[in-house]
């Protein structure tokens, strides 16, 4: 019976960091997807936006949700800036996948450096603002963040679905994560397409990073390079290049992590993921849902 | 004239795929082009339509050159191009790979939805709109890829190798197809190894051979060409 709640206590957890890790992935898969850039500096705009939000109620009160106001267009027009500054030159290199690895492994470290000169290496971390910091359903605690950080990331994935699958931007997007060359034969400005498919990526992460606190307690300049790595499995088990596979992803990984810790030392936890991973890379290298209908 | 290339080169290192080519297509002309693999025909195409930057020569397209513009730039002015290999949004389904290049449309979503039912109506592939791109045959993908071109009305459609593998039957069709657009005033360029369909389709024909014209005419006139015999039709 004890195992029986505790298993079901970790399916819970699962979920609701899987569905959060899920949106980490299908902001790196976009950008991957429509540009095949590797932004291996995902997890340190991530970090940013979590220390925005965190100035943002030290200095101002702002709270993590209502700084979603700020972080939202911020990072896509950063997003969309870092694109033109960027990019166009990696994708003319003969190899624009290692060329742009390289690149923006600099730039995450760049980032980690200054944000450490500037705010030092101490973790920082918010006082939960919204309440009580964690809920009783029966048997089971959830925390309060957690949930939240899911509920806002449930809809931000179903927006998302929606405007990939709905709207005409979408479909370009999905077009061209398909076949590059055949969007520039109907007319698609492959540029255009990518700048805002930057922005979208980069937008995603922020609004993941900046409800991070409420997941996590501790926010430090070396705390994105976990996510990059947590982003990068994601996406390969959920189908490279395809956004909402990353979500599916996200809950395979955050179910593996968290079922793991009730038979394994909590150090261990990674290392199941990290199987999983290389199960599937030799298994099925394309991710459980390429090839499929939902497939991009 | 709708279209003139004059001296136009493409090399690729020391290879000259297209060799000081000069040719010019009528308005409302379905023009053919022929030539053993290897003799510039696809590269000609590709540098029409701006995939290919030539390094000498220019393309004018209703009197404007294409210098320098951009495939989706070219794509703008009204050529539309089909690929040997159909380049079809393949996870999408039928009716989506019509949708998705109408991004900059100033049309409704609702007149769109129309245009794109009607054009598969029109080319019996409306009973297969929801399906996705990759569950169709070889040549139903060249017709979806044809007519997804429809969808912004080209003044031009570049056509490289259209009947390639495709069965008898949907080779007709795509004749129809073919000859339904040019009455209504689309102007082609023909790429293709497939002699009777161009011979039936083509008004004129042009001939290459390393990257150069050897001979151009209609279909009984290139036919006794002793170049193009030699070159071409005599391999």
């Amino acid at each position: 019976m004890m195992m029986g709640n505790l298993l079901f206590q970790a399916i819970l957890s699962g979920i609701l960091l899987g569905m959060i890790y899920g949106l980490i992935g299908a902001g790196l898969n976009i950008i991957y997807g429509v540009m095949r850039v590797v932004n291996f500096a995902h997890g340190e705009f991530l970090m940013i936006a979590a220390y925005m939000v965190y100035w943002f109620s030290v200095l101002y009160r702002i709270d993590p949700l209502s700084s979603l106001l700020v972080i939202i267009p911020l990072f896509f027009l950063a997003g969309m800036v870092i694109y033109h500054l960027v990019v166009p030159r990696l994708l003319k290199s003969e190899d624009p996948e290692m060329a742009s690895f390289l690149t923006f492994y600099g730039i995450s470290l760049v980032i980690t450096a200054l944000v450490l000169i500037a705010w030092g290496a101490d973790p920082r971390g918010l006082r939960f603002p919204y309440g009580t910091p964690s809920l009783r359903m029966g048997p089971f605690y959830l925390s309060t963040g957690r949930v939240i950080h899911f509920v806002f990331s449930s809809i931000t994935a179903l927006a998302l679905a929606l405007f990939l699958y709905r709207t005409h931007l979408g479909k370009a997007i999905r077009a061209i994560i398909q076949n590059r060359d055949a969007v520039k034969i109907v007319g698609i400005d492959p540029n255009k397409i990518s700048s805002v498919a930057f922005g979208i990526g980069l937008m995603l992460v922020g609004m993941t990073g900046a409800l991070i606190p409420l997941t996590f307690p501790g926010i430090t300049p070396g705390m994105g390079a976990s996510y990059t790595l947590i982003a990068f499995v994601v996406i390969v088990l959920g189908g490279l290049g395809n956004p909402m596979g990353s979500v599916i992803g996200g809950l395979i990984f955050g179910l593996t992590e968290n079922i793991s810790t009730l038979f394994l030392p909590l150090a261990l936890s990674p290392v199941i993921s990290f199987l999983i991973l290389i199960l599937i890379i030799m298994v099925r290298p394309q991710g459980f849902l390429a090839g499929t209908s939902t497939g991009t | 004239m709708i279209l003139t290339v004059s001296n136009l080169t493409k090399r690729f290192g020391g290879v000259v795929a297209v060799d000081h080519l000069s040719f010019e297509v009528k308005e409302k002309e379905i023009l053919g082009i022929i030539g053993p693999n290897g003799s510039g025909k696809t590269t000609t195409l590709n540098c029409i339509n701006g995939v290919y930057r030539s390094d000498e020569g220019v393309i004018s397209f209703e009197k404007r050159s294409l210098q320098g513009l951009l495939p989706h730039e070219i794509a703008h002015l009204g050529i539309g191009r089909t690929f040997q290999v159909p380049k079809i949004f393949k996870k999408m389904t039928v009716v989506e790979n019509l949708l998705a290049p109408v991004l900059d449309s100033r049309e409704s979503d609702a007149a769109l939805r129309q245009k794109a039912l009607q054009l598969l109506e029109e080319v019996d592939l409306a009973l297969l709109k929801d399906n996705l791109g990759e569950e169709l045959s070889g040549g139903q993908q060249k017709i979806l890829e044809l007519t997804r071109i429809l969808m912004f009305d080209p003044k031009m459609i570049l056509l490289d190798e259209p009947f390639a593998g495709i069965h008898p039957l949907l080779r007709t069709k795509f004749h129809e197809m073919i000859l339904s657009l040019h009455r209504k005033g689309t102007t082609f360029i023909l790429v293709s190894h497939d002699l009777p369909s161009l011979y039936l389709l083509s008004s004129r024909i042009i001939v290459l051979d390393n990257g150069r014209k050897i001979a151009q005419g209609s279909a009984k006139e290139i036919q006794r060409d002793d170049a193009v015999i030699e070159a071409y039709l005599g391999a």
